[in-house]
């Protein structure tokens, strides 16, 4: 069949084109419809590629007919199938639930625009993932990056607007300090191919320049996926942004971003391993660990329970990178799943919070009094995601962390594995500061009864818990699809 | 390219901050982020 020969391609191009198309259509209603239909599409094509890559091993797209290494080639094996599964999951089920939530959080005559950017900012996504070309990489994070940007920015909160010129500096820092090292490595190697530059680099790894350009791909990289203590533009972008852009971000932005530096790390400089050579492991781990305690610890203080969410985010980052840090199979196979099971939980919850919104207009954890009883499905929904994030057995959140556990004990790491556990316990603080405001509290007097979310946004949402709860329980088909990505990246390290 | 475009979506962005607040200056829309 000559379109499964170009699936990978078609991944990017279809909602690259559809894009332009929402501008040109302006109808917000068509242009929902074409954004959902769009999002389905790059759902199965994604699915199609996973099985492909189960069934016959990695895939080489070489575009225009150019071969590699002058060409650009956009090249899928387990691991970036895997990353195509989550990002194209999340936006199919994200762009039915926007319709509603757009409408109650944006301007009606923007509405065009939302969905343009909501698509451009996937093909961004998907992009990075799918792509074997260093530069091209930083292409497509931009094109992810400058729609983000403007995502941000159309909330009806004026907070957003400075949240996003934050975001818009720290981001640009980012992928500029991710290009110069990317520079260094064409200047010593002659090479953008990603599989080239992984066969070149051994030869010159004792170079200064080469040590540079790992530098600043890593430091590059870390801002994009808000590692601590470079998390800054984080917290005020998800909390004020649209809802359901949180949504979307949170569940993609950052896992796209730990999956570009697991290729950095583990395929370009595979050959090498200049993390352990130069000693920078210690560092990665400790600001890891950091980020475990910061995030939680933050997160126990804020009234805003978008904001809230978003500083638990950066503490699941850290457990992510914890698991990269390890540098074993173990480890790596748990970071990678984590991006799976946090994409679902950390999904739901904040569409938990767009229903929230939707209804009271307010993310503030005192306004949320009562709604227990006025909303059983969101509230419910929020318990069960909650139960998740602090990985309670039976939930998504608990596969990985057993993963991420038994990854630790296996290096023998005994004093990582109780910071596991008590970080977590954490997160029972923050989950049940809102269970009890929203169960245990009283509405307050005089204000108005506040009906459940619509089915709309109901239906995404409890797709997204119940996914978070089908791969708890049934944890097999996705920890065997992350080992056998992290077994291929960690191989390519021997 | 990519840098006409940040360029341009930074001062866009500016402009839009300057409607809102009706200031550019960093500290002042600080004072008025945590007075809200």
């Amino acid at each position: 069949m000559i379109i499964s020969d170009h699936l990978i391609v078609l991944q990017i191009i279809i909602p690259l084109m559809a894009a332009p198309f929402c501008v040109f259509i302006r109808n917000p209603h068509f242009t929902w419809a074409l954004a959902t239909f769009v999002s389905w599409i790059c759902l199965a094509i994604s699915i199609a590629l996973i099985q492909q890559v189960m069934a016959s091993g990695e895939i080489v797209y070489e575009l225009g007919g150019w071969a590699a290494p002058w060409g650009i080639e956009y090249r899928v094996d387990m691991l970036n199938a895997w990353v195509l599964v989550i990002v194209t999951c999340v936006g199919a089920v994200v762009t039915p639930y926007a319709k509603l939530s757009a409408e109650k959080e944006i301007d009606h005559d923007r509405l065009y625009i939302f969905y343009a950017m909501l698509l451009l900012c996937e093909t961004g996504l998907l992009g990075i993932t799918v792509t074997g070309d260093a530069f091209n990489l930083f292409v497509f994070l931009e094109i992810s990056a400058l729609s983000t940007y403007v995502l941000i920015s159309m909330g009806k909160d004026r907070r957003g607007l400075t949240a996003a010129y934050r975001y818009l500096i720290l981001g640009t820092l980012g992928a500029t300090l991710y290009i110069i090292g990317v520079g260094l490595l064409y200047m010593q190697t002659g090479s953008l191919n990603i599989a080239d530059l992984a066969k070149l680099i051994p030869a010159v790894a004792d170079s200064r320049t080469v040590q540079a350009a790992m530098a600043f791909m890593t430091v590059g990289l870390c801002i994009k996926l808000a590692l601590f203590p470079l998390h800054m533009w984080l917290p005020n972008a998800y909390a004020f942004a649209p809802s359901v852009v949180t949504v979307f971000l949170a569940a993609t932005a950052t896992k796209v971003g730990v999956y570009a530096l697991v290729r950095v790390i583990f395929t370009i400089f595979g050959g090498v391993d200049l993390l352990e050579s130069l000693q920078i492991r210690d560092i990665i781990i400790a600001m890891a660990i950091v980020a475990m305690f910061a995030g939680s610890a933050v997160a126990i203080y804020q009234t805003n329970i978008k904001r809230m969410l978003a500083y638990s985010s950066l503490a699941q980052i850290g457990y992510m990178i914890l698991g990269l840090s390890m540098n074993s199979v173990m480890g790596v196979s748990a970071s990678l799943v984590h991006l799976f099971n946090h994409a679902m939980t950390k999904g739901g919850l904040f569409m938990v919070m767009g229903c929230v919104v939707y209804r009271i207009s307010s993310a503030k954890l005192d306004d949320m009094a009562g709604l227990g009883k006025q909303m059983p499905l969101t509230m419910g929904a929020f318990v069960l995601g909650g139960l998740s994030l602090i990985g309670v057995p039976l939930t998504a959140g608990f596969v990985s962390k057993w993963a991420l556990i038994q990854a630790a004990l296996e290096k023998g790491w005994w004093p990582v594995v109780a910071l596991i556990v008590i970080s977590s316990l954490m997160a029972v603080v923050y989950i049940w500061r809102v269970v009890e405001v929203v169960y245990f509290k009283a509405a307050p007097e005089g204000r108005t009864r506040h009906k459940e979310a619509p089915l709309m946004m109901i239906i995404p949402m409890l797709i997204m818990i119940c996914t978070a709860y089908y791969f708890g329980i049934n944890g097999v088909t996705t920890m065997n699809i992350a080992g056998q990505a992290a077994e291929a990246l960690i191989g390519g390290l021997k | 390219v990519v840098g006409v475009a940040t360029t341009s979506l930074g001062l866009a962005l500016v402009i839009r901050i300057n409607e809102e607040y009706g200031t550019i200056e960093d500290d002042e829309i600080l004072k008025q982020e945590s007075d809200a």
